[in-house]
């Protein structure tokens, strides 16, 4: 199905048929996780643009994980698919007031994100309870290890990673908070 | 490309749970090679572990809040305030030598 690797410029780091057996090893663990995002068509499409992605960059450079830097395409050629997707539902829907306009002001855009962001991030933190707080602004905001977390607050280091795994979760929701586009988007598959 | 509103998008819960544990094993800084072995195959597992902890680790890099806010003057009251700054960086590059020892770099953003 692919040509060969061989006599490319970078294939020599990689034995001959590693590609075609990257494809074996991954293509079935990339259409499950596709399809809890596409139709099993477009993940199927997208996998063969991941692939394909891969082998030109191959062409070109070399790359420490190519696994990695396949997954990452799918990744973001997948949610490419949804944004668009979403966009052109929204026009068909009539609901242009919701179409954010970044062209051309992008800049803005982002500053105007991230100062929201960091906002709800200030709130998250805020509403943590009181030694979970603690122990994340002493790690994050004072860059106290998690031992020193643990001798000064008399808590075990495990103790301590659960509690920045709670503070980590709570930031993560933060970030994930305008989710406009997806709840639209799922009515949008819903309807 | 900006990933925010996209974080975790379709992943389960339980999987990104899996990679803030092992984020925050990472930032211990105290990673046995056992679990480095371990956090390497986990990775290369599924698709979605490496969406996960890599989107995670997005948030939290960006997560970073800085001492001229409400959170810093009222939180960490007991403690003094005379580490911070370059300790702060100091402390980043845990996950940051770890990530590039395992090779986990990659052009997502």
């Amino acid at each position: 199905m692919w040509p060969t690797m061989q006599n490319q410029t970078h294939s020599e780091n990689y034995g001959p048929g590693w590609f075609e057996q990257l494809v074996e090893k991954t293509h079935d663990k990339l259409k499950r996780a596709l399809c809890q995002m596409l139709s099993p068509a477009e993940s199927e499409e997208v996998i063969q643009e991941s692939y394909l992605k891969l082998f030109e960059t191959l062409k070109k450079e070399n790359l420490d994980n190519p696994q990695g830097y396949l997954y990452r395409s799918a990744r973001n050629l997948a949610i490419t698919r949804i944004r668009n997707k979403n966009v052109a539902q929204k026009f068909l829907d009539q609901k242009t007031e919701q179409i954010q306009v970044i062209e051309g002001n992008n800049e803005g855009y982002q500053a105007l994100k991230e100062d929201q962001q960091h906002q709800q991030l200030h709130q998250v933190i805020a509403t943590l309870p009181p030694v979970c707080r603690q122990v994340f602004v002493l790690r994050k905001l004072h860059g106290y290890s998690h031992k020193e977390i643990a001798e000064t607050m008399n808590i075990s280091q495990k103790t301590v990673e659960n509690h920045i795994a709670k503070g980590m979760r709570a930031c993560l929701e933060a970030f994930r908070r305008p989710t406009k586009i997806d709840s639209n988007y799922k009515r949008s598959q819903r309807g | 490309m900006s990933i925010d509103e996209w974080v975790g998008y379709g992943i389960p819960e339980e999987i990104i749970d899996e990679a803030i544990v092992w984020l925050t094993k990472l930032d211990s800084g105290e990673m046995s090679d056992q679990q480095k072995t371990e956090f390497a195959h986990w990775l290369d597992d599924d698709p979605n572990h490496r969406w996960a902890f890599e989107e995670v680790s997005t948030v939290w890099a960006r997560s970073s809040i800085r001492h001229d806010t409400s959170v810093s003057k009222s939180k960490a009251s007991g403690l003094t305030n005379h580490k911070n700054g370059s300790r702060y960086y100091a402390s980043l590059s845990y996950i940051a030598i770890a990530l590039v020892i395992l090779g986990l770099v990659v052009n997502f953003l």
